[in-house]
């Protein structure tokens, strides 16, 4: 409350021009730009999704080449994965973590600046692919030999902007640990933090030990198109087999990279609108630490069709199969954090609930998919893709829109409107489960992947997912109209915004200053975290 | 264009050289974890 | 009210169960997996049954506390919130409890995964190779091997824009020019590997699927129950061509196995002799266009236009209207994506193709290729 009156803020004017967002390190404004960048990738990949979806409206090939489809899904994923959901996270931590601990900025603010302008160069590269010759990558966001390797023109930009997209988030991590471990208020213990912020220091030492494998694994993709090396060629003595494995130690990892944010708003926002604490918060702590220190032992189950040798087979399918406890614990805490709280549903909290339910459905595919013997039938095929859509759209950007909507009257200071919020919530859940709940149907019967075409015993479910689709691409567009509608104005939020918050962010101003915490608060057990 | 950043009573010279220290060792980890990966495959 | 709420739940559930029972639902809503013919497919479906079972089970108890807590823990009915936020009881039992019903659900799966590594002592084994866009299977002991690839009505009609209904077509990109024929009851041993890129191969009425991958050869087993015809799909992303390779198997009594072998064997040693022939530009012609249309129309297209950037035109080509022994050379050997066809095609088909393609669209070299010249340019 201090932070009001402070005479430091005589000099709360805020730099102008082109200027203030290019050499930003104000950790609101870097914070703004990632979520506007991730906002319009969210858009772009989200067209490659609608490109797909009228393409396998019908049986037939009606709009697109094999080829074209095939880049479509490849740029789908790399846009959806390193340009949106991991930008949108990062944008909210730097938003939230400092004035969550009490801190003025980020530990590394110049640093902070370069993470985030490295994504609109990396991304150029990527969608720049599209105009030469050869095309756009369409071996699959997986990118595997042989395959990878007989991308055209795109292949080096393809590598470099990977490259560059695993040092903004490398970056990023270091400088979210940095400032977590050095510059929390006095009093602001390791176990008074809010969830977000330990979801997030547990991503980012994710982030430090996968994204430099990942690096790894496309460097020797690189070496072995351009410079004659055979890592990944059994003809030269390696193994396409190999890159799999480099990849997936990355990739298992990488999609609780994804989760954890989104789980840690999950963790602000139902306490809130339950108006009672989260459930068990010692636990919420050791159940993430679980789920990522496990993640780093059951990359495998994305190649269970390789032909592992049978203890592999049976270790990953265990190692898979634990999984379920640490994640089932957090969803039984969160409904524990309900029973018997006094709710309201407010947009946050419908976002919130729907991505308990559907992050649920997502994770019984999981289990499902974590049974070796059974993956057998569905490895490749839409029962994979139902899998991971579920976990990644209802789960994880249900969750980050969650998050939005609870922090935008705090970043504005004005409240969005209730009305459209609640519009895009539902017609958003009904067209989701439209969209990829067929999915689960399609891979049974026996629908592969990654295909532009398919026989007519499919077409039914894939007519209901694309109505699905094309509805949820649409209502998204509620969800822009609605936040340059906030940010323009609306009921002047007050500081705490919503009655059951509780936590340093919402001691300050809504909107707040572009200086907070200059001076450290006292903190105490009971302004800690909800 | 730059702007003037006064200096906040937080961020004492003590913290901001422990910042530099953590940074750089989180920094050697990645590429160590970047180097080991491309050794373990040769 | 509350009365109706649950009636309205039961009807619910009593739905979803029973679209879950209908393992034969009609085709086009189709719901499930399939059981399939062989013990293994039979036993990954009872491992699945039992695994969705359960899960649905937690579901609906997992989901139904949430739906009773949101209608009646909320602010608006005048709850008052409670503040208990631990409970070392509570966290104890939803850790254990779910470990046992994990450990449950791992011991029938070890089962069947163990009993899936079991190839030994089979009756005959089948090579399974997969090309961009294509399988090739060999029978090794039998001395047989052909190419499997897309029936021609299906790619036909699998064209950007062709305007072909696909539900004319009968198992649109199912079918295939020359079908895997294996024996029923008989163990058959399945060994998968690939030419180029990493293929997969799989029947889901076999029960598995296997990754296809260049140097590697992967070992399964299936012994069909059931003669009948059984459809599949190339399942690892391997180019544009990804769609368009589907696998049919064949199930036949032993008899008819028995003599399909033989058919093919002597069909093969005729096909072996037609390269000391002498062919007619006509007979070359005919043919070609048959190879073209099968192997070569998928990149260089039906119109000989080619993908511009891509895939080269040969209407109007340098190589088409040049030098035979060029033309030759270019397809026997390949260069940079296009594979070498000599590894792939007889002399005769290339010799047909080759004519083919120098004599039509706006080509018109007038000369033909014989079988002898291809065997010489290999």
């Amino acid at each position: 409350m201090s932070e009001a009156v402070s005479h430091h803020d005589h000099h709360d004017h805020k730099p102008s021009g082109m200027g203030r967002w290019l050499f930003s390190t104000n950790h609101k404004d870097i914070g703004t730009m990632y979520l506007i960048f991730a906002l319009t990738m969210l858009f772009i990949g989200g067209a490659m999704a609608m490109v797909i979806r009228a393409e396998l409206f019908q049986p037939g090939l009606q709009f697109v080449t094999p080829q074209f489809f095939n880049s479509m899904t490849t740029v789908h994923a790399l846009v959806m994965i390193f340009g949106v959901v991991m930008p949108a996270g990062v944008g909210l931590a730097n938003w939230m973590i400092p004035m969550m601990i009490g801190a003025p900025d980020m530990a590394l603010p110049r640093m902070n600046n370069m993470s985030f302008w490295i994504l609109p160069f990396a991304f150029t590269l990527l969608l720049s692919t599209f105009f030469m010759p050869g095309g756009a990558p369409a071996g699959g966001w997986t990118l595997y030999p042989p395959l990878v390797l007989q991308t055209g023109a795109a292949f080096p930009f393809l590598i470099f902007a990977i490259h560059f997209l695993g040092i903004s988030s490398i970056l990023g991590a270091i400088n979210i640990i940095a400032t977590v471990f050095n510059m929390r208020a006095p009093g602001m213990t390791f176990m008074r933090l809010p969830l977000f912020v330990w979801t997030w220091i547990i991503t980012a030492f994710l982030l430090i030990a996968t994204m430099p494998v990942l690096a790894g694994a496309v460097t020797m993709l690189l070496t072995d198109k351009f410079f004659g090396t055979s890592f990944f060629s059994a003809a030269g003595g390696g193994d396409p087999v190999m890159f799999q494995h480099v990849f997936w130690f990355f990739g298992h990892p990488e999609v609780y990279i994804l989760v954890l944010p989104a789980f840690g708003i999950i963790s602000q926002v139902i306490p809130t609108f339950s108006r009672k604490p989260l459930f068990g918060y010692e636990s919420m702590v050791y159940a993430t630490a679980s789920i990522a220190f496990l993640s780093f032992f059951v990359w495998a189950h994305h190649m269970f069709t390789v032909g592992m040798p049978l203890t592999g087979e049976l270790f990953f399918m265990y190692a898979t199969m634990s999984i379920a406890v640490p994640t089932g614990v957090k969803i039984f805490n969160w409904t524990a954090t309900m029973w018997k709280g006094a709710m309201s549903f407010e947009t946050p909290m419908l976002f919130a609930i729907g991505v308990v339910i559907m992050f649920s459905i997502g994770g019984f595919s999981g289990l499902m998919m974590g049974i070796t013997p059974v993956d057998f039938q569905y490895h490749d095929t839409y029962f994979i893709v139902a899998h991971f859509h579920y976990v990644i759209v209802p789960g994880i950007l249900f969750g980050l829109i969650a998050g939005v909507y609870f922090w935008l009257p705090k970043w504005t200071g004005h409240m969005y409107d209730e009305k459209l919020g609640k519009l895009h919530f539902w017609l958003s859940t009904i067209s989701v489960n439209m969209l990829f709940f067929p999915m689960h149907f399609l891979g049974l019967a026996g629908m592969p992947r990654r295909i532009p075409d398919y026989n007519v015993q499919f077409t039914e479910w894939n007519m209901v997912a694309s109505i699905g689709g094309f509805v949820f691409g649409l209502s998204q567009l509620i969800f822009l109209y609605l936040i340059i509608k906030c940010v323009r104005g609306g009921e002047k939020a007050n500081d705490q915004v919503w009655e059951g918050a509780h936590g340093l962010e919402w001691t300050l101003p809504s909107p707040p200053p572009y200086h907070t915490f200059t001076t450290p608060p006292k903190v105490t057990e009971a302004t800690a975290h909800s | 264009m730059v702007h003037e950043h006064k200096e906040t009573p937080a961020v004492t010279p003590e913290v901001a050289a422990k910042n530099r220290r953590l940074a750089i060792i989180l920094a050697l980890i990645a590429a160590a974890f970047y180097a080991g990966f491309i050794l373990l495959n040769m | 009210m509350f009365v109706n709420k649950l009636r309205n739940c039961l009807t619910g559930i009593v739905s979803l169960v029973s679209f879950f029972w209908a393992g034969t639902a009609a085709a086009d809503w189709k719901l499930n997996l399939t059981q399939g013919v062989t013990p293994i497919s039979r036993q990954v479906y009872d491992l699945h049954m039992l695994i969705l079972w359960i899960v649905t089970i937690i579901g609906i108890g997992v989901f139904g506390v949430i739906f009773w807590s949101i209608y009646y823990h909320r602010k608006s009915r005048g709850a008052v919130p409670a503040q208990f936020h631990h409970s070392t009881v509570a966290e104890f039992t939803w850790t254990i409890i779910p470990i046992l019903i994990l450990v449950g659900m791992a011991i029938p799966a070890t089962k069947t995964l163990v009993m899936m590594e079991q190839t030994g002592d089979a009756d005959i084994t089948v090579k399974i190779t997969g090309y961009q866009w294509k399988w090739k299977y060999d029978y090794k002991n039998e001395g047989i091997g052909f190419y499997s690839s897309l029936a021609q009505d299906s790619s036909k009609a699998s064209a950007l824009r062709s305007n072909i209904d696909p539900g004319t077509v009968s198992n649109y990109l199912l079918d295939v020019d020359k079908p895997l024929v294996l024996p029923v009851n008989k163990k058959v041993r399945l060994l998968t590997t690939a030419h180029d890129v990493i293929h997969a191969w799989w029947v889901p009425d076999l029960g598995w699927k296997r990754d296809a991958i260049p140097g590697y050869i992967n070992d399964n087993w299936a012994i069909i129950e059931k003669p009948g015809v059984y459809r599949g799909q190339c399942t690892e992303l391997c180019g544009i061509g990804h769609g368009y390779m589907p696998i049919v198997v064949k199930a036949v009594p032993e008899k008819e196995y028995l003599a399909w072998v033989e058919e093919t064997k002597l069909a093969q040693a005729a096909a072996a002799g037609d390269s000391d022939k002498e062919w007619s530009a006509d007979e070359l012609k005919a043919k070609g266009e048959e190879v073209y249309k099968n192997t070569c129309a998928v990149c260089h297209q039906a119109n000989g236009q080619g993908v511009p950037g891509t895939f080269p035109a040969l209407d109007g080509s340098a190589i088409v209207n040049g030098a035979l022994a060029d033309h030759i050379d270019r397809v026997v050997h390949g260069k940079n994506l296009m594979p070498a066809f000599g590894g792939q095609l007889s002399d005769t088909d290339i010799a047909a193709v080759i004519t083919y393609e120098r004599n039509t669209w706006g080509n018109h070299t007038g000369d033909a290729a014989q079988p002898k010249d291809v065997k010489a340019g290999r």
